[in-house]
């Protein structure tokens, strides 16, 4: 066995337990949020209402997937790559604009009863910013030098894939046979970008 | 696939760090090529080969 230099400045070990601490979060926020949203659905409250408990949650997720992902850094002691920085300022960027589309598209159309060609426009606006979001995943994988990290990044969006379509193909079937109620297409994008997280770890267990 | 990585960086004292940074790539990278669970790219290979003046044979071995 030959010593080197990194035998020595190893990551320290609470990483297991950053993570649980991290997944829990999540688990939690996940069960608030159903809950928050059967509450509110047997209040009848709106779509505002809706789609504001909607946007705070997916904040909440937002920023503990970011923390999950800090910790698999700190734990590597890494940082995050150039194109991974360029990555998130144009995804804070995009989902900042994205969360100022929703709220104001919907307060345009219900506050002023639009409809035609106007109700189509603004129902648009807000998907705009999320597509802009996909299209910079596909920039960041291209733009990312270390190909090791790219090919970490791209096997977790195939395990998140693979966790979407299993979700909506299950969730389908249970709706078909009207045991589940219906959930708008809108929230793929959500729940897939949320499995990202589970899915870099699920990558990343063969190189520890 | 085996490799004298780990040995290579060991004689110039080295960290991952240090070759990482003289890669381009994260330290991630260069612990899992050091350690045979991920094969780098021919070209990544060739950068290997080219920082320690050796050929891809004399750094990786092929075992399969």
């Amino acid at each position: 066995m030959i010593a080197t230099k990194n035998d020595f400045d190893r990551p320290p070990a609470p990483t297991r337990g950053g993570y649980l601490l991290g997944l829990t979060g999540v688990g939690v926020a996940s069960a608030v949020f159903v809950a928050a949203c059967y509450y509110l659905k047997r209040q009848h409250a709106g779509a505002i209402t809706l789609t504001g408990v909607a946007t705070v949650f997916g904040l909440v997720f937002l920023g503990l997937t970011t923390h999950l992902n800090r910790l698999a850094q700190r734990a590597k002691r890494i940082g995050p790559s150039a194109a991974a920085k360029r990555y998130r300022m144009r995804f804070s960027v995009a989902i900042s604009i994205y969360v100022v589309a929703l709220i104001g598209a919907l307060s345009a159309v219900i506050q002023y009863h639009l409809t035609g060609l106007a109700a189509y426009v603004l129902a648009i606006t807000p998907a705009l910013p999320l597509l802009a979001v996909v299209v910079s995943m596909g920039v960041y994988l291209r733009e990312e030098t270390d190909e090791f990290e790219r090919a970490m990044q791209t096997e977790a969006a195939l395990w998140a894939s693979g966790g979407l379509l299993a979700i909506e193909t299950v969730w389908g079937f249970l709706e078909l046979f009207g045991l589940v109620p219906h959930v708008q297409t809108w929230w793929a994008f959500a729940i897939w970008a949320f499995l990202l997280a589970p899915g870099r770890l699920l990558a990343l267990r063969r190189y520890r | 696939m085996k490799n004298r990585l780990k040995v290579l960086r060991a004689e110039r004292d080295w960290s991952q760090a240090d070759l990482a940074e003289r890669l381009d790539v994260s330290r991630q990278s260069v612990n899992a090529i050091e350690t045979g669970k991920y094969d780098p790219s021919l070209p990544l290979a060739f950068k290997i080969a080219r920082l320690f003046g050796m050929s891809i044979e004399t750094i990786f071995e092929d075992v399969g």
